[in-house]
């Protein structure tokens, strides 16, 4: 059976691999032709099924087959890439995605039919196994070509060849092809003898005295041959021939592209090889794959990457890394607090030099859970094609800071709000065609979308030069359904905000894409809950800018400490913008809250002691700390406010995830724990009592 | 019909409704049953004409049964029914010889 752990691997990376497809997919709609795009997506398709075959998920394997087929038609020049197939295509991934998440898909329910490709569509020779051990060891990558030859009667030893490949697996990416050339057939067999051989292309950060090592009993009955594939490759300069091109071409004897198609015509030396008989298919796959391997790394080092690899670690082994380095911190802080009183230098030093390496410790695993955005754009690519050819616009995606990194548990969460707000861009801002052409502009849209850093935030706004929003129409519809008065008049900024009101939509007709009203609401939840926020900013016939405001990480936050008798609360300080000192009584005794003036407006004033039924009286003197939220102000009164400080959040214990008023704790320098209040939902508790 | 429950890790059963002879390995089959496994494959070929191996119940596979497997489906005389068992998937993967595993029904 095939373990948990592995399940969970092949889902995650076919996951990760349809991302990777949906995005070249949607590439091919303006470059229909791209050769490198057809064959990047196509390797995709053939990992897909080659490993779904392999783990038994067999209906993965016959879907993909099939849109292997297909881009095997692309490729060879007998289909066009127009846009039926990229829809179709787009169609078939999102089919793929939920026959991962199907259990039916799962070898265990498995009752499909089989839908083996012929052995001509059958995925790829080789076999490709085991993690890269460099990234644990540190150690450059190398690429080695590994030739065994075993005698007849090996196995009459007690040798098993498994065992002997399994080792060498477990020094790195090993890519195996065996060579079947020599087996007899099922009549002539002894079944006690080995009659194949193999090559294995090993990428690892062992040296060739350990893979040495694998066969050091087995070395009278094993022939094998270890070497290293060079380091240098130059993929501009390519075989021969295409030297010989490029002197051609250089002396004027023929143009760049005559070479190029000269050379696209020209069948290739592996085929010509395999038509004269004198190489068989498994050797030529693991010359091919040497090949590509040695590029790879060529690339890789260019790239500067060459020092590095990597290995996929589940989500909740990072939260606990990232957990335990909080409580080497909190450790390392109350050591720094114990030997502050004593003087004993070298203590101190220790203790500084511990300070020093945690910190660095906390900035390395934070990095870990960092990620690229550029998926997400991925998703939202699709998102502005999808949406647009349901509503018959033209709309051209246009994405910038894809590399901008943020946590991985944020960009998850950021999905569906961004999604929802391009769309929303889509279907409300940008107009039809013929409407932009009569106000004299180009007849396709531009949605943008930008990630950019700022400070200890990322900006990701999503702009698009549609007609913009309609301030009348906005206070119009607000007034009709009791959001604002009469007579009440709001700023430009108060109006835009109208649009996250909950069940708010100026759309004439809801649309299936959009126009219910449900989702700004949602978007501005969401995003709050990540502690961003959201800004709006228009302009008529010009267009639209959704700007959100994102934390990096939501594992480290600035935050303001207050006290309450012994007990200690957290407030995100981004959102804090006035401490006072409050020398008259404003809640009265026995209540929670109260509505009162600040300077010239009137807020909802929290006690923190009466909400959480703290005992003994109140100081003389009390504190208070006014947050503002997207969608509320609220002014908590404690007893002192400590400081500002970077804490660790650490999720409450299920236990106390009902409790509501916090939404996680955190460890403090001293040792104490402190709760992490929920402002949204203390500002709520406000507005009910009063 | 249910596989022999004999205690060999290979049996001949009859196949259902009159289809071909199915070859069932179960359990860890290795090299001390290989020479038995092909005269029992020869063996059902020339009488039946077709044979089907049932790899599923197996759960681990040695190299010499792999092999023996690849000669039988390559030439022919053995498809493999689904689904396939894991252990003969994972000896495949281990030793490069994945692509028989799919040649089986052409």
């Amino acid at each position: 059976m095939m373990s948990p752990q592995s399940s969970r691997l092949f889902l995650e990376e076919t996951a990760e691999i349809l991302g990777e497809i949906e995005v070249l997919v949607l590439r091919l709609e303006d470059n229909p032709d791209d050769r490198d795009t057809l064959d990047q997506v196509f390797r995709g398709l053939h990992t897909i099924k080659g490993s779904s075959s392999m783990f038994g998920f067999d209906r993965i394997a016959e879907y993909a087959h099939g849109l292997e087929t297909l881009f095997d038609e692309l490729r060879s020049g007998a289909r066009r890439a127009d846009s039926g197939v990229v829809t179709r295509t787009l169609e078939a991934v999102d089919t793929l995605r939920s026959l991962l998440d199907d259990p039916a898909g799962s070898p265990a329910g498995d009752g499909a039919p089989s839908g083996a490709p012929s052995p001509s569509e059958a995925p790829a020779h080789g076999s490709s196994r085991g993690d890269v051990p460099a990234a644990a060891t540190g150690a450059p990558l190398s690429v080695f070509r590994i030739q065994i030859e075993p005698t007849a009667d090996l196995m009459r030893s007690g040798t098993q060849p498994l065992r002997l490949l399994e080792e060498l697996q477990s020094l790195g990416e090993a890519r195996v092809f065996a060579h079947t050339d020599k087996l007899p057939g099922l009549g002539n067999l002894d079944p006690e003898q080995i009659h194949v051989s193999w090559t294995v292309l090993l990428t690892t950060g062992a040296d060739e005295n350990a893979i040495r090592d694998v066969f050091i009993f087995v070395e009278d009955s094993c022939r094998v041959a270890v070497e290293e594939l060079p380091a240098e490759f130059d993929p501009s300069e390519g075989p021969d021939y295409r030297r010989l091109g490029k002197i051609l071409v250089e002396r004027g004897d023929l143009s760049a592209a005559q070479v190029e198609q000269l050379l696209a015509g020209r069948p290739r030396l592996g085929e010509l090889a395999m038509r004269a008989g004198l190489v068989d298919e498994s050797r030529l796959e693991a010359a091919l794959t040497e090949q590509r391997l040695v590029r790879d790394k060529a690339a890789r080092d260019a790239a500067g990457a060459g020092d590095s690899s990597s290995i996929r670690v589940s989500g909740s082994k990072l939260d606990e890394l990232v957990n335990l380095v909080g409580e080497l911190v909190t450790l390392q802080s109350r050591l720094g607090n114990a030997v502050a009183d004593r003087e004993e230098p070298e203590l101190v030093t220790i203790a500084e030099q511990l300070e020093y390496l945690g910190a660095a410790l906390r900035e390395s695993a934070m990095s870990m859970r960092m990620v690229e955005v550029r998926e997400l754009f991925g998703a939202v690519r699709r998102s502005v094609r999808d949406t647009a050819l349901a509503v018959g616009k033209e709309v051209r995606f246009e994405a910038e800071g894809a590399e901008t990194e943020l946590d991985k548990g944020i960009v998850d969460r950021l999905r569906d709000p961004i999604v929802h707000i391009v769309r929303n861009s889509v279907d409300h801002g940008i107009e039809l065609p013929s409407v932009r052409e009569s106000r004299g502009k180009d007849p396709e849209g531009v949605v943008r979308i930008t990630a950019e850093y700022a400070g200890s935030d990322v900006v990701i706004s999503v702009e698009d030069d549609g007609g913009g929003l309609d301030e009348a129409k906005i206070l119009e519809k607000a007034r009709r359904v009791g959001l604002v008065g009469g007579t009440e008049t709001l700023s430009r900024h108060s109006i835009y905000a109208l649009i996250f009101e909950p069940g708010f939509s100026t759309a004439d007709q809801a649309t299936t894409v959009s126009g219910r009203g449900v989702g700004m609401d949602v978007v501005r939840r969401n995003v709050e809950a990540l502690s961003g926020s959201i800004d709006v900013a228009s302009e008529a016939g010009k267009g639209t800018t959704i700007r959100l405001r994102i934390p990096l990480t939501l594992a480290i936050i600035d935050a303001l400490v207050l006290r309450v008798e012994d007990e200690n609360y957290i407030v995100h300080a981004d959102v804090v913008t006035e401490c006072r000192i409050q020398r008259e009584r404003i809640i009265p005794p026995g209540r929670t809250a109260a509505l009162a003036r600040l300077e010239d407006e009137t807020l909802p004033f929290v006690s923190l002691r009466s909400l959480f039924c703290v005992p003994g009286p109140a100081p003389e003197i009390e504190n208070t700390v006014v947050a503002r939220l997207a969608g509320s102000t609220v002014a908590i009164v404690v007893d002192e406010i400590l400081g500002r400080r970077q804490v660790v959040v650490k999720p409450l214990d299920e236990a106390f995830r009902d409790i509501g008023d916090f939404s996680g704790s955190t460890i403090l320098g001293d040792g104490s724990v402190a709760l992490i209040l929920d402002l949204d939902r203390i500002a709520g508790i406000a507005s009910a009592a009063e | 019909m249910g596989a022999d429950t004999s205690g060999s890790p290979v049996a001949l059963v009859e196949g259902p409704c009159g289809g071909p002879v199915r070859l069932v390995l179960s359990g860890s089959v290795d090299v001390r049953v290989a020479a038995q496994l092909k005269a029992m494959i020869l063996e059902a070929v020339a009488e039946q004409g077709e044979v089907e191996a049932d790899t599923s119940q197996a759960t681990e596979v040695d190299y010499a049964v792999l092999q023996l497997l690849v000669a039988a489906v390559r030439d022919s005389l053995v498809t493999l029914a689904r689904p396939l068992g894991t252990a003969v998937v994972a000896a495949a993967a281990t030793a490069g010889l994945v692509r028989f595993l799919e040649a089986d029904d052409t």
